[in-house]
């Protein structure tokens, strides 16, 4: 199994089968369970070290059960639904349908280089067509209808007016993260991801020619998930819990699980898009590793400013997102554009 | 390498200059001071209107063939150059009028902005070689003029007339594009100039497609039955831009619909020609009708409007080369009398603070006898008198529509002329015979800036409504070029 | 092509059912209280409820929000294919780009003027 570089970023098509791709998507999926579980545990960790707390070590050795723990509280929960609800399918579907969509927007991204195995072509990705990047960002806005739909359908004040906030800055900021990616997608010339690690693989990671719209992308992320400190779709002092103040037990949870897969999304898109993906320059065959690494830092990074910074205040969000971003963005998108045919 | 079309800037020169004109005074709305934001913004329009023209008639003189330009997007001869300038001029004059009309403070430059911007959609709009640069052009002036017609939303007219026209448009524009799929779906081809003879003329498709296209235009040109949005908005929207409405929109639609239909569907020409003469008879009748029984000046211009887009049906019925130069020659007077119709309606309005009837015009033409002269020159020329523009616009319609063997079309369309002076005069008869209501007329002096900008533009439309009638041949023989450079 | 997106729809299966799974668990294995609190059903209130809210009316803010997305959002929908055959259409890519950007950056000064940006 030690080909070649360019045999990896080229594979040449063997025996695709389809379910190869089936059983690429079940190991992918439960991959992105797992580590969703587990963030929830390092993110009470993390954060309680950082605070001078231990943060939870009860549940077996370092507390490595607990979100075993947790889940099984979630999921013994009794159910029951507002008194109100606008329609009931709505109510159960919505959490579904924003999870789903969470799930299903990280099929694309590539971590690795593809293997051939038994004469079996293995790809790198789950998905891996030549629109990826606009693949992400569809599926992911889709689920915001999940939010929006949950919020409304609760009849409540404090979830619908959290709806309405999340809906409005996931908007705002969608606008920034799709321009600050435009540099990127200008000078790799494709819209495909795999083709986008490659060609950082024959010039530099462009975080370095990018790094304006690396800022970009990065604040821009935070906020399009929702994570502090803009985490105000969330904000408890104001809004109890948001979108998803009348929803309990594993409706909730799904709520989570779509918030915490949102967070992987992007941060393994930060690393295909500026930091070469699961490409490291030396020994390129760990790529899952090295992507797997990669990413392990950006999402401390995540609970890093959790840890680190306050809230923001409302308007202070909509105009970073309006009056900063969205111009640094478009004229950052621009310069490139200057300099791709300038070259 | 990516193949490129060539640009050529002249073509777009016209739209261009409206178009720098719709951002220099939408910019100057918002970044001058306050106080002199109106003039600004006003200027921009009024010089991106000149700029139309003067481009529209240099493009004129420098296409007398016609051809298709950039990527065979838009055509450039002569008879899209007429049409804009018709376009600019109306648009001018407007510009004038439009200066004094009472505007609260926040919102004085955007209503110049998109005046110039719907001209600009105009004059693409015109000049459009295939049905996608067409419906883009189309969607940028209406999108203007929805706007534009809802822009006082103090008034609840003003909200009335621009929901009324964004729903009613709306849905005529997407008839007009369901209906040039239609049409691509049967020739495979979005270009005016290829639709024809690429399907079999007896088409189902195309023809489904070639009716609802002449629907979408009809609702445009306020044609009879798509015509009831007209009366509400020509009555909500703030009184100049009813004229431009009236002279401007009317004779974009009518021109391009003329265009479209000889250049792209000459096949079905028995069709489209019997179609514009049920459409033209049900104006006529519907029109001066309903024209009669108004009180309210504007929603009487506006029901002679229909009845006039009825007269101009005539030359799209009469399918020939002389119905084409008649239209292109009548359009003229038509429209300045439009705007100077619409103008004197709005200084009368300013003066009283409410809206011109024809109770209230009593006196008008004794109080101010230049105005009152003026007024009845515009009515007399929508009637077809002699010695102004419209008597020899009708004639010249009348003779095309007879030449095609329209003998019965004429007959209706003497009897709506006859009909019509019983409105026209009803005016005339208004603003001299009827005793003044006492004091309560008492006119509020206007600021002297304000009367003279109005009065310019009343005064220019005054010599193209008379000079037409004069100067008949130089402006038959613009038409004449224009018209020769349509397949008829 | 399309071959490429059959993966994605096997994906697609997996995921729904795993979050459908988890749904259905919550309400299968859950546990259930033998009396229901009489007060549950209502929605969250921190102590005084009034009863849910009904079709209350939302700042006009956030419906603007809505439509400059709408309008930015086109933009880009335009930029990304441009962005790809940018260097194939050279100079006068560059300046269709420079145009329509230049066009957006006038909406964008009006719309930041009449101050559409604001919250309170």
């Amino acid at each position: 199994m030690t080909l070649p570089l360019a045999h990896m970023l080229i594979v040449a098509p063997k025996r695709e089968v389809w379910w190869i791709g089936a059983i690429e998507a079940l190991v992918i999926l439960n991959a992105l369970l797992l580590t969703f579980a587990f963030m929830t545990l390092i993110e009470r960790k993390v954060l309680g070290r950082l605070q001078l707390r231990y943060g939870p070590n009860r549940a077996g050795p370092f507390g490595i059960i607990q979100p075993f723990a947790d889940l099984i509280k979630l999921v013994r929960k009794a159910p029951f639904q507002p008194d109100r609800l606008i329609h009931p399918a709505l109510y159960l579907g919505a959490p579904v349908l924003s999870a789903t969509m969470a799930f299903l927007a990280f099929s694309v991204i590539p971590w690795g280089g593809g293997w051939e195995l038994y004469g079996y072509q293995i790809d790198g990705q789950v998905v891996n067509v030549p629109i990826s990047l606009v693949v992400v960002f569809a599926i992911g806005s889709i689920s915001t209808y999940g939010v929006l739909i949950g919020g409304w359908v609760s009849e409540s004040k404090f979830a619908l007016l959290g709806a309405m906030r999340t809906g409005a800055q996931l908007v705002s900021y969608e606008v920034a993260l799709a321009l600050s990616v435009l540099g990127v997608v200008l000078m790799a010339r494709s819209l495909s991801l795999t083709e986008i690690v490659a060609a950082q693989h024959r010039t530099i990671w462009y975080v370095v020619p990018q790094i304006v719209g690396f800022g970009c992308f990065a604040i821009a992320g935070v906020a399009e998930v929702g994570r502090a400190p803009f985490d105000l779709p969330e904000a408890e002092q104001e809004l109890v819990a948001g979108y998803h103040t009348e929803f309990s037990g594993m409706r909730w949870g799904l709520f989570q699980i779509a918030e915490y897969v949102h967070m992987i999304t992007v941060s393994a898109l930060m690393v295909t898009l500026f930091f070469g993906g699961w490409l490291f320059p030396v020994l390129h065959r760990f790529g899952p590793i090295w992507f797997v690494l990669k990413l392990a830092i950006v999402l401390f990074c995540f609970i890093w400013a959790r840890a680190s910074l306050p809230r923001l205040r409302y308007d202070q969000l909509m105009n970073l997102g309006w009056k900063v971003l969205l111009p640094i963005a478009t004229v950052n998108a621009v310069a490139t554009a200057f300099f791709v045919v300038l070259r | 390498m990516i193949r490129t079309p060539a640009i050529d800037w002249l073509t777009l020169a016209p739209s261009l200059a409206l178009l720098a004109a719709t951002i220099a005074s939408l910019m100057a709305a918002v970044l001058v001071p306050e106080r002199r934001r109106r003039n600004v913004s006003w200027f921009f329009c009024l010089a991106g209107y000149a700029g139309a023209f003067a481009a529209a008639a240099i493009l004129f003189d420098r296409s007398p063939h016609s051809r298709g330009v950039i990527a065979n997007a838009l055509f450039r001869d002569r008879y899209g150059a007429l049409a804009a300038m018709i376009v600019a001029g109306v648009g001018l004059l407007t510009t004038l009028v439009y200066y004094g009309e009472r505007s609260t403070v926040d919102r004085v430059g955007e209503r110049f902005a998109l005046l110039a911007s719907a001209g600009g959609g105009m004059i693409l709009f015109a000049q459009s070689a295939n049905l996608l640069t067409l419906f883009l052009g189309l969607e940028w002036l209406s999108i203007s003029l929805y706007v534009l017609c809802a822009l006082e939303r103090e008034r609840p007219e003003a909200i009335e007339a621009g929901f009324k026209y964004l729903i009613v448009g709306g849905f005529s524009s997407a008839i007009l594009v369901f209906g040039a799929a239609f049409v691509y779906g049967a020739t495979g081809t979005l270009n005016l100039a290829q639709i024809a003879g690429k399907a079999p003329s007896g088409d189902l498709f195309l023809i489904t497609g070639l009716a609802m296209i002449l629907v979408g235009f009809a609702f445009k040109a306020s044609a009879a039955p798509f015509h009831t949005w007209t009366p509400d908005v020509y009555q909500g929207a703030a009184t100049p831009v009813s004229g431009f409405m009236a002279g401007a929109t009317k004779a974009v639609a009518l021109l391009v619909a003329l265009r479209v239909l000889s250049v792209s569907f000459s096949a079905q020409e028995h069709l489209w020609t019997s179609a514009a003469a049920a459409l033209a008879v049900t104006s006529l009748v519907v029109g001066n009708l309903a024209a009669l029984a108004q009180r309210d000046l504007k929603r009487m211009l506006a029901y002679s409007s229909i009845s006039h887009a009825g007269f101009l049906l005539f030359a799209i019925t009469a399918a020939s080369s002389l119905g084409t130069r008649a239209l292109l020659y009548y359009l003229i007077p038509y429209g300045a009398a439009s705007v100077g119709v619409f103008a004197l309606a709005a200084l009368h309005e300013r003066e009283l603070g409410e809206p011109a009837t024809l109770d209230n015009l009593a006196g008008f033409g004794w109080r101010r006898p230049l105005s009152g002269i003026a007024l009845w020159i515009f009515m007399l020329s929508f009637a077809g008198f002699p010695l102004t523009g419209g008597f020899v616009g009708k004639v010249y319609l009348f003779a095309a529509a007879y030449r095609s063997g329209w003998t019965w079309l004429l007959i209706v369309g003497a009897v709506a002329t006859l009909v019509s002076l019983g409105y026209y005069l009803a005016v005339v008869r208004a603003i001299y015979m009827r005793p003044e209501p006492g004091e309560k007329a008492a006119a509020k002096e206007e600021p002297p800036l304000l009367d003279r900008m109005l009065s310019t533009a009343v005064f220019a439309a005054v010599i193209v409504t008379v000079g037409s009638f004069f100067a008949v041949q130089p402006l038959i023989d613009l038409a004449k070029h224009a018209a020769s450079q349509l397949p008829l | 092509m399309l071959r490429n997106w059959l993966p994605f729809l096997i994906y697609g299966l997996f995921a729904s059912g795993i979050t459908g799974l988890m749904l259905f668990i919550s309400f299968a294995l859950s546990t259930r209280a033998r009396t229901k609190p009489a007060q549950q059903g209502l929605p969250f209130e921190s102590g005084v409820s009034t009863g849910a809210p009904t079709r209350q009316r939302f700042t006009i803010g956030f419906y603007l929000t809505a439509m400059l997305f709408i309008l930015f959002d086109i933009e880009i929908v335009f930029l990304y294919p441009l962005a790809i055959v940018l260097d194939k259409l050279a100079w006068f890519g560059f300046s269709e780009l420079v145009v329509f950007v230049g066009l957006l950056a006038v909406a964008y000064v009006y719309v930041w003027r009449k101050g559409a940006l604001e919250w309170e």
